[in-house]
């Protein structure tokens, strides 16, 4: 997995790409440190160009969104339409879980 | 009748990332089943040969710390000469993948509900979400042997 960070103003954006799995737990929480130092009020999640995520990936996800609501910040998730991460998002139903951007 | 037979042994995440990969260079059209694969042999490591248990994962997932615990107990006398494997049999029109560890098992009636509407938390999703993405996904005896079933297609 690669990440990168975009700000614009109120917003970060982290862009993910290549696969989100068991082995990225580190650079996860390498991640959200950057996150937590930024004084945006948001943070969107841009799945698009992410290929692939297994059970381990979503729940790191869902560990951005709950350190996300501690530091209160509003979190949301940008959703590809197709492809295997949008059919493990639909599967897991994360539109119940966590805002779509 | 079979018509091939490999095995695979793994014990750490690296062997896990290296074994799913030599089984999707040897065996392309198993593409689909890396989901449900790596689910088992993640399973397979973290919760049977390494013994962390639902409640710890939770624990652990809230301080980032899995993989820290993940790497200590490897290297643990308890744990550090436990094995797991992989074996692929081929069918003529089925492919039929036996993952089993040297763990005390584990209570998988719970888990096997494909519906994860119910699931809200940091982690359970692994065997549901492998449900959705096998033929057919059976455990045996106490938990530390799991059989995943993919068509084979005429190749």
């Amino acid at each position: 997995m690669e990440y990168t960070t975009k700000n614009t103003g109120d917003t970060d954006e982290v862009l993910l790409s290549g696969k989100l799995t068991f082995e990225h737990q580190k650079m996860f929480r390498q991640m959200i440190s950057e996150l937590k130092e930024s004084s945006s009020n948001r943070w969107v999640i841009d799945l698009v160009n992410l290929e692939y995520i297994d059970s381990a990936g979503l729940g790191l996800l869902l560990r951005v969104k709950s350190v996300g609501d501690k530091e209160g910040k509003d979190t949301a998730l940008r959703v590809p339409k197709e492809g295997q991460v949008n059919q493990m998002l639909e599967v897991s139903r994360f539109d119940q879980l966590f805002p779509y951007a | 009748m079979v018509i091939s037979t490999k095995t695979y042994e793994f014990q750490t995440p690296s062997d896990i990332s290296r074994v799913i990969a030599s089984i999707l260079e040897e065996y392309s059209y198993l593409e689909m089943a890396e989901l449900a694969v790596t689910e088992m042999m993640v399973n397979a490591m973290e919760h049977g040969n390494l013994g962390i248990s639902y409640e710890e994962k939770s624990r652990l997932l809230n301080t980032d710390d899995v993989m820290n615990e993940v790497e200590k107990r490897l290297k643990d006398p308890q744990y550090r000469g436990r094995n797991a494997f992989v074996e692929i049999k081929e069918f003529h029109d089925e492919t039929v993948i036996l993952i089993c560890d040297e763990g005390s098992g584990f209570a998988w009636k719970d888990y096997l509900d494909k519906d994860l509407s119910k699931v809200k938390g940091l982690h359970g999703r692994g065997i549901s979400l492998s449900l959705n993405f096998c033929k057919t996904l059976t455990y045996i005896g106490n938990g530390n042997k799991v059989i995943a079933v993919f068509d084979r297609p005429d190749v």
